[in-house]
């Protein structure tokens, strides 16, 4: 509490004065009146507040969001240790599985948008918290197929709890002081990300998580004209494979789960990339050593005589358990 | 004390410097030599490998405890596996730690794709005598089997692995043993987590031999032949810790501890070494 106090004075209560000396000369010798500047101080102090506000609402968005990976800090305040399952995952895979209503030992690794090649990464980095044997669940839906760019935002998103080597191969400092700043003033470094999800949670509180699930958030389905979507089809069944050997090698049981769009929501063009690069995926990995289920995912929403979302997503995540489990 | 497969003697139970500043860990190393430990354990990720280094100065001035005294355990990082100026990170240790050697040389990690060339370049630095004896640390079965079927010249002395009632590592240990690599156990008390701290055999065990069921479980590392590295920043602790001579532990109660093991592991390995 002490040294809290002493940073507050050292960071806020100290240049405050000192500006407002500044700013007192400058009244005084421009003949502006002093009243003035109380009612600019007033002003600093209401919206230097409001951001302060802003700002920790939304680092305490981030550590939420990054409850479910077993980071250094968050895996030591826990007691649960070998989980069953883990699953990736782009949006689809985020809203699915709910492993706490379906009471499995699982961690939900899905973020919005995440591509393969994060998909990658997040097992690298925490797959060692897998029990022996257990499962690692990759759901492939049109999102994590058919998107093609990573944006800058994910990385910095990725650098909260990424071990730095993953990301970058020239910056050996394990927390660099970018990151730091970022970590803790997330409004200042990454402006446009954290107004969205800021904006992102308030819409979902206001829509009490109604049981939509959309074309995947910030999806452009034109993103695949200028490229050539094949080549980019066989780079990620590269990547699937990576994942599949790399579960292999590390006596972990690697499923695939096919998240199936109603035909009716996508757009033809979409619809037939989508089938074509799951046949590309089924010539090239071997079906004998991957479990592939497949799922209309929303079929999840019509589950008979459920109507609340958390206990539909249960009852999906504990099916597909048991299917994968063979229970 | 423990013969390594080179010939170079080990303590038997080694104090860590993990995450300790000037002050503290002067009080550490010196409640530790006062009450007979000789080993000391850091690594260059610990961010006090310098800060070790002035404490061996002053305890060489202050208490008269020659550097041939001391056995001093540092570490290679991922990071330096990358960059794989190998050379240049142990004249950097040498230096923080004011030393012309150190005793143990250990890789931290594993680092994948990195771990086997490394490894060769630690065999030419051990060539060179700046280091005592080399290591592996946090090595899994299948890396130490990676490791020594690469056509490796020197076989590791020492792996460092976290090692504890709750995680016996018994496939792991076998195969050190098998090869003739001393087992020394990282958090060997698990930081006395409830699981240990409530556990009816261990608390059975602390009445019968009127010992803390720390002392119990070190006994137990120190019977099954690994050598506990363990951390404490209480003075009381360490002389605690060390004074488990008085007592031995019966075969079957050795192995009913065995039976705690469940695989608990208390560190994230692959968030400290991707792709672990």
């Amino acid at each position: 509490m002490f040294l809290k106090r002493r940073k507050l004075i050292k960071r806020v209560a100290i240049p405050v004065v000192l500006i407002n000396l500044i700013f007192l000369m400058i009244f005084l010798l421009s003949g502006y009146p002093i009243t003035y500047l109380l009612i600019i101080n007033l002003l600093c102090f209401f919206f230097g507040w409001l951001i302060y506000l802003v700002n920790r609402k939304i680092v305490y968005l981030y550590n939420e969001m990054l409850m479910v990976y077993p980071t250094k800090k968050n895996y030591r305040k826990c007691d649960l240790r070998n989980y069953d399952v883990v699953n990736l995952g782009g949006s689809e895979a985020k809203k699915l599985f709910n492993y706490q209503g379906a009471q499995v030992k699982g961690l939900n690794w899905a973020q919005p948008l995440q591509s393969l090649k994060y998909d990658l990464l997040i097992l690298k980095n925490f797959h060692s918290v897998i029990k022996k044997e257990g499962v690692v669940i990759l759901p492939i839906s049109i999102e994590n197929l058919l998107l093609v760019k990573n944006s800058s935002s994910q990385k910095t998103f990725y650098a909260k709890f990424l071990d730095p080597l993953l990301l970058t191969n020239d910056n050996f400092s394990r927390v660099g002081k970018k990151q730091k700043i970022n970590n803790k003033y997330p409004l200042f470094y990454d402006f446009s990300n954290s107004m969205r999800l800021l904006l992102k949670v308030a819409k979902i509180n206001l829509k009490k998580k109604e049981c939509v699930i959309s074309y995947p958030e910030g999806f452009k389905h034109n993103s695949l004209e200028t490229v050539n979507w094949e080549s980019e089809a066989k780079k990620k069944i590269e990547i699937i494979k990576e994942i599949m050997n790399f579960c292999e090698t590390r006596n972990l049981r690697f499923v695939l789960v096919v998240l199936k769009y109603d035909e009716k929501k996508l757009k033809q063009k979409d619809h037939e990339k989508f089938c074509s690069t799951l046949k590309l995926i089924k010539a090239e990995i071997n079906e004998e050593k991957v479990k592939m289920i497949s799922r209309l995912s929303h079929e999840v929403l019509n589950v008979e005589g459920l109507t609340d979302y958390d206990e539909r997503t249960a009852v999906f995540t504990k099916q597909l358990f048991d299917e994968v489990t063979q229970k | 004390m423990i013969l390594l497969n080179n010939g170079v003697v080990m303590p038997e139970m080694v104090a860590s410097t993990n995450g300790m500043n000037y002050s503290l860990l002067k009080d550490v190393m010196f409640a530790g030599v006062d009450n007979g430990y000789r080993a000391f354990d850091t690594a260059r990720n610990y961010n006090n490998e310098h800060i070790v280094g002035d404490v061996i100065n002053d305890i060489a001035n202050e208490k008269g405890i020659k550097r041939e005294s001391l056995f001093i355990t540092t570490k290679l990082e991922n990071e330096n596996q990358i960059k794989g100026d190998i050379e240049n990170q142990i004249d950097i240790s040498l230096k923080n730690l004011k030393t012309d050697y150190i005793d143990l040389w250990l890789m931290h990690w594993p680092y994948p794709e990195y771990f086997v060339p490394t490894w060769k370049k630690m065999e030419e630095i051990y060539k060179t005598g700046k280091v005592k004896a080399i290591g592996i640390s946090n090595f899994r079965e299948r890396h130490l089997k990676e490791l020594l079927t690469s056509g490796v010249n020197i076989t590791p002395s020492v792996c460092q692995i976290e090692l504890h009632p709750l995680r016996t590592s018994s496939e792991m240990v076998e195969m050190c043993r098998s090869n003739n690599i001393a087992v020394q156990s990282y958090s060997p008390l698990c930081r006395m987590i409830p699981a240990l701290i409530k556990n009816k055999t261990l608390c059975d065990l602390e009445k019968k031999y009127d010992k803390s069921i720390a002392q119990i479980i070190l006994k137990w590392h120190v019977q099954k032949g690994f050598c506990p590295v363990f951390k404490s920043s209480s003075p009381k602790r360490i002389k605690q810790n060390i004074d488990i001579n008085g007592f031995t532990l019966e075969s079957y109660e050795i192995k009913n501890i065995d039976l705690l093991d469940c695989d608990y592991k208390y560190h994230v390995e692959s968030a400290c070494c991707p792709g672990f």
